[in-house]
C-alpha cells in the first residue's frame, strides 16, 4: 500500500493479535516503509510499552513482531521510577474516612447499607481488593501486584473516603435502582446479578467449540485473544485443538509458531523447541526464519549451546541479508563461535 | 550487554500488548454497585480499573513524573464520582480511562504552567517537589514526549483515541468499546490524529530521527 493516507489499523491490529500473515506482513511492511507516520506510530508503541513494563503495569515482557525486520532499537529498561508515594493524599483521604466513619457512627448510620464502617475500612486493607483476580488471574496482562503504588491499601481508603462522602442514602438509593434497571436491561439479565455466576454471555464464550461448529479462522481468533489475555493454558489448548481440526489451514500453520512463541515465552523451552521443529518440518515456509530463530532461542533456553550455536548458523547461511542474519551472528560471536 | 545486542530479547515474539481488562460484565455490575455507595463493590472496582488508569497516568505523564502517583488517585477519585453519570455504553476500563486522560492532561498542564512560573525564580535553587523528574533524551523519550505534546493540543475525541491506540496498544474494535462510539469514527478519529502528527513531524526536519527507521 503506497497512499499512505490509508493507514492499515486493521493490519496493525492483527500484528497485535498474533494473526498477521506472510503476504499481510509484507503489506505492512511495504506501509511502514513509505509511511512516516505509522512508522513513527510503531515506533512509538514500542517506546510505551517498554515504559509500562519498567513501571511494573506489565507482568510479561511486551514486543512487537516487526521491530526485529524494522531495525528497531530496543531501549534499555528504564530504571525503577523513583516512587513517591503521595502520602498527604493517602493519609488525607484515610483521615477523612475515619472521620466521617466516626460522624457516621455517632449518628447512628453504621450498618445501614451502603455507608461503610470503622471496620469496613480496615477490613478492606486486610484483604486487598482483588476479588476479580482469581476469575482473570492475568486480566489484560496487567498485574496490580507488580505495580508501583501499594495498590491496596490507597484503593480501600479511597473508596472508604469517595463513598463516605456519597450523596445522600434516599439519593443513593434512586441512583441505585436506577442503575441496576439500566444496566441489566442493556445486558438483558432478568434476574438480580449473581456476581459469582458467570453471565450467559460468559458461559457462551468459555465454551466456543461446544455451543457451535469452529471454524480455522474463529479458533485462531479465540486462541488469539486468550493469549492477549494472559491465559497461557486456554490459548494453548486453543491452538492444539485449531492444529488438530484444521491441520492444512493457513491458521493452523501460522499458530505452530505463535503457539512455540508462546510457550518460549511462558518459560516452555523444551515445548517451544518442539513446535518450532514441527513447523520447520512441515511444507511451509512463511515463517521460516521466525522458526529458525524461535528454534535457536529455544536451544539457548535449555543450555544446548553446540546445538543453539549450530541453529544460528543455518540462520545466518540462510539470510544472511536479513535483521535475523544479524542477530545470529552477534550471537554466535557472544557464544565465541564467530 | 544491550538489550539489542542479543538475539534472546531483541528477536521478539508476537506478544500483544495489555488490552481491555476482560471480565466486563463483572465491572459493570461493580460500577453500578459503586455509583450506590457500595464501599466493597467500590474498592473492587477501584483495583479492577487501577492498572489501566496507571498505565493512561502514566503514558500521559511519563513513568517518573513526580505527578504520576497523585494523577493517578485523583483520575480514582474523579472517576468514583463520575460513576453515576455512566450509563454503561462502554467498557467500564475505558471509561476510567477517559477520565484518567483528562486528569493526566489537566495535572501536565498545570506543571507546565508551575514550571514556567518557576523558571521566574531558579536563583531560589531547584526544588524536587513537582518538578519533571531526571530528563531522559533517548530516542524512546523523545518520541513519547512529542506524542505527550501533541495530546494536549488535539481535540478531546482525537486524544483519547490516539492514547487509547498509542499508549494502550489497544485495538479498533477495543478503542471503540471503550469509547462507546463506532468503529468507522474511530478509525476516523485515529486518522485526524495521525494527521495532526504528520504535520508536526513535518514541521520539524531535526525529528526525523524519532520516525522509527535508522
Amino acid at each position: 500500500m503506497t497512499i499512505v493516507g490509508l493507514h492499515p489499523e486493521e493490519l496493525f491490529d492483527k500484528m497485535l493479535d498474533g494473526a498477521l500473515l506472510p503476504p499481510e506482513r509484507d503489506r505492512l511492511l511495504a506501509h511502514l516503509d513509505s509511511c512516516e507516520v505509522c512508522r513513527f506510530e510503531y515506533a512509538a508503541r514500542l517506546d510505551f510499552q517498554e515504559e509500562a513494563l519498567a513501571l511494573g503495569a506489565l507482568n510479561s515482557p511486551p514486543a512487537l513482531p516487526l521491530r526485529p525486520l524494522l531495525g528497531i532499537e530496543t531501549p534499555l529498561p528504564l530504571p525503577a521510577p523513583r516512587r513517591r508515594r503521595s502520602r498527604r493524599l493517602v493519609w488525607g483521604l484515610t483521615a477523612a474516612a475515619l472521620i466521617s466513619a466516626s460522624a457516621a457512627v455517632a449518628s447512628g448510620l453504621v450498618g445501614k447499607a451502603p455507608w461503610p464502617s470503622v471496620s469496613l475500612l480496615f477490613a478492606a486493607k486486610a484483604a486487598p481488593a482483588q476479588r476479580l483476580a482469581p476469575a482473570q488471574p492475568a486480566a489484560g496482562r496487567v498485574s496490580a501486584a507488580a505495580a508501583p503504588v501499594a495498590a491496596a491499601p490507597v484503593v480501600a481508603a479511597l473508596a472508604a473516603a469517595l463513598v463516605t462522602e456519597a450523596a445522600s442514602p434516599a439519593q443513593a438509593h434512586q441512583v441505585s435502582k436506577r442503575r441496576e434497571a439500566n444496566v441489566r436491561t442493556s445486558l438483558n439479565v432478568s434476574a438480580p446479578a449473581n456476581s459469582e455466576q458467570p453471565s450467559t454471555k460468559e458461559a457462551t464464550a468459555s465454551e466456543p467449540a461446544v455451543k457451535e461448529p469452529p471454524t480455522a479462522s474463529k479458533l485462531f481468533g479465540e486462541a488469539n485473544q486468550a493469549r492477549r489475555s494472559g491465559d497461557v493454558g486456554r490459548a494453548s489448548g486453543l491452538y492444539h485443538l485449531l492444529q488438530d481440526q484444521f491441520p492444512g489451514s493457513p491458521e493452523a500453520e501460522l499458530s505452530r509458531v505463535t503457539l512455540a512463541l508462546l510457550l518460549l515465552d511462558s518459560g516452555d523451552a523444551q515445548g517451544a523447541l518442539s513446535g518450532f521443529e514441527r513447523y520447520l518440518a512441515g511444507s511451509s515456509r512463511g515463517l521460516e526464519a521466525e522458526a529458525l530463530v524461535g528454534r535457536a532461542r529455544a536451544l539457548g533456553r535449555l543450555g544446548r549451546r553446540d546445538q543453539e550455536a549450530s541453529a544460528w548458523r543455518e540462520v545466518q547461511r540462510k539470510y544472511p541479508q536479513s535483521i535475523y542474519g544479524r542477530q545470529a551472528g552477534e550471537r554466535l560471536l557472544a557464544l565465541g563461535q564467530p | 550487554m544491550s538489550r539489542r545486542s542479543d538475539p534472546q530479547i531483541a528477536v521478539a515474539a508476537p506478544v500483544a500488548p495489555a488490552g481491555l481488562p476482560s471480565n466486563e460484565e463483572r465491572a459493570r455490575d461493580l460500577a453500578t454497585r459503586a455509583a450506590s455507595g457500595d464501599l466493597a463493590a467500590t474498592q473492587e472496582f477501584l483495583a479492577y480499573v487501577w492498572p489501566t488508569l496507571t498505565r493512561v497516568a502514566a503514558g500521559v505523564l511519563g513513568a517518573r513524573h513526580p505527578e504520576l502517583d497523585d494523577a493517578v488517585q485523583q483520575s480514582m477519585i474523579a472517576l468514583v464520582r463520575a460513576l453515576p453519570a455512566f450509563r454503561g455504553e462502554c467498557h467500564p476500563a475505558g471509561y476510567a480511562s477517559r477520565i484518567t486522560l483528562r486528569v493526566a492532561l489537566r495535572v501536565r498542564r498545570n506543571v507546565k504552567r508551575d514550571a514556567t512560573r518557576r523558571e521566574a525564580f531558579e536563583q531560589l535553587g531547584p526544588s524536587d517537589d513537582g518538578a519533571p523528574a531526571e530528563h531522559d533524551h533517548s530516542l524512546g523519550s523523545r518520541r513519547r514526549e512529542l506524542l505527550r505534546e501533541l495530546l494536549e493540543d488535539l481535540p478531546e475525541e482525537q486524544a483519547e483515541a490516539l492514547t487509547l491506540r498509542v499508549v494502550m496498544g489497544w485495538s479498533l474494535e477495543e478503542v471503540a468499546s471503550a469509547s462507546g462510539a463506532p468503529v468507522n469514527t474511530v478509525r476516523s478519529r485515529v486518522r485526524l490524529a495521525k494527521e495532526a502528527l504528520r504535520a508536526r513531524i513535518e514541521d520539524q526536519p531535526a525529528l526525523a530521527e524519532l520516525r522509527g527507521l535508522p
